[in-house]
């Protein structure tokens, strides 16, 4: 029994040692010890007053067709990093000259309600693929945050000051913050998070549609 | 020699290769893929959130190495005992998350692979866990690298 744990012991030394080192060269490499990220809510007031948001209105209906989000002068938008780089935090550390500085801002239900219902801004699902078939937000495009280099083409011809709301399962989820992030380096001024998320819009019982938005396959 | 069917030493071979290759199989994916692995694990909400990355770092590559052990046959008792004890874990934590009615991928063998927690994936667990016990308790030494050692 001694031998099996001397020897269990040492396999697991061996594989955590490995596991530092793949890690350490690894393009997909993880903070070794996770931390939550801090994030600012925003008020009403900023938020729906009339001269401080200086948002585009894109209506929510023009989210179906990849295409219409291009904005109405056929704005040209040029690539601030390689899609790999924006996966890694240095680089959006770099790019933003920010440490620790969400790039976005918090907001509740009524405030994501309100601004539906104003059909401001565009509604990305930060969830995998199958979380967002199973079902989500109405009018939502889902853009899943450890794939969002992928969506790169379709989310560069977006202007850059649309309104962007963001939701993933709840505020312990870290794909949404992880979209936002993304978002934020591509240049993104105006993201806002809705924490609660999924899992907030289904406990308020609010409408769930399972039709999928844009060019899912 | 009740045991004498089950500690035939090519059953235990069978065993071995089955577990071997079902482990190096499901570690490949999570190393490649580390930050969805690390997603699966967060979604059961057992391991305290900042221990979710080493864990999610550290578990693929202990996967990996007791799979290769096992079917090149090294060191097979500790390595059918961490498999055993990896694979009573994961039981716990689905039974935990089942029990929760979390609707979660298991995160068994990666996102390529992704499947929803159920019954069934307990029962595949058990059937691994009695294999691996199999290996620890009746391993005959046979086509092994290393010298049975008696166990102290």
């Amino acid at each position: 029994m001694k031998t099996i744990i001397r020897e269990s012991l040492m396999i697991v030394i061996i594989a955590a040692g490995l596991a530092f080192i793949y890690n350490a060269v690894s393009p997909k490499s993880l903070p070794l010890i996770r931390t939550k990220i801090k994030s600012e809510t925003v008020s009403d007031s900023a938020l729906f007053s009339e001269s401080s948001p200086k948002t585009t209105t894109v209506d929510s209906s023009s989210t179906v067709v990849r295409n219409d989000t291009v904005g109405p002068n056929n704005v040209k938008v040029i690539a601030p990093l390689h899609d790999r780089a924006l996966a890694r935090k240095d680089s959006i550390e770099k790019a933003t000259g920010k440490k620790d500085e969400p790039v976005y801002k918090i907001i509740t239900l009524d405030q994501l309600k309100r601004l539906m219902d104003q059909k401001r801004g565009i509604l990305f699902d930060a969830r995998n693929d199958d979380e967002y078939r199973k079902g989500h937000i109405k009018g939502a495009r889902n853009i899943p945050a450890l794939d969002a280099g992928k969506h790169f083409a379709e989310l560069a011809v977006i202007p850059r000051d649309t309104l962007v709301l963001i939701y993933c399962s709840n505020s312990e989820c870290p794909l949404g913050r992880s979209l936002a992030e993304f978002l934020g380096v591509m240049e993104f001024k105006n993201l806002l998070l809705y924490d609660d998320g999924w899992d907030g819009w289904q406990k308020a019982g609010m409408p769930i549609d399972t039709t999928v938005v844009g060019d899912q396959q | 020699m009740k045991y004498s069917i089950l500690a035939n030493p090519y059953l235990v071979l069978v065993s071995r290769c089955i577990l071997g290759c079902v482990f190096v199989f499901a570690a490949i994916d999570k190393i490649v893929a580390p930050d969805a692995f690390a997603e699966s694990v967060f979604a059961y909400g057992i391991v305290p959130y900042p221990m979710i990355n080493l864990f999610a770092l550290i578990i693929p590559w202990l996967e990996l190495i007791c799979g290769i052990f096992l079917v090149a046959g090294v060191c097979l008792r500790s390595s059918s005992f961490l498999i055993s004890v990896l694979l009573l874990f994961f039981i716990v934590a689905i039974v935990i998350a089942l029990s929760q009615n979390l609707n979660i991928d298991c995160g068994c063998f990666g996102k390529d692979h992704s499947t929803p927690i159920s019954w069934m994936k307990v029962l595949e667990d058990i059937c691994l866990l009695l294999l691996g016990v199999h290996i620890l308790f009746l391993d005959a030494g046979f086509l092994k690298i290393e010298k049975r050692r008696e166990s102290a």
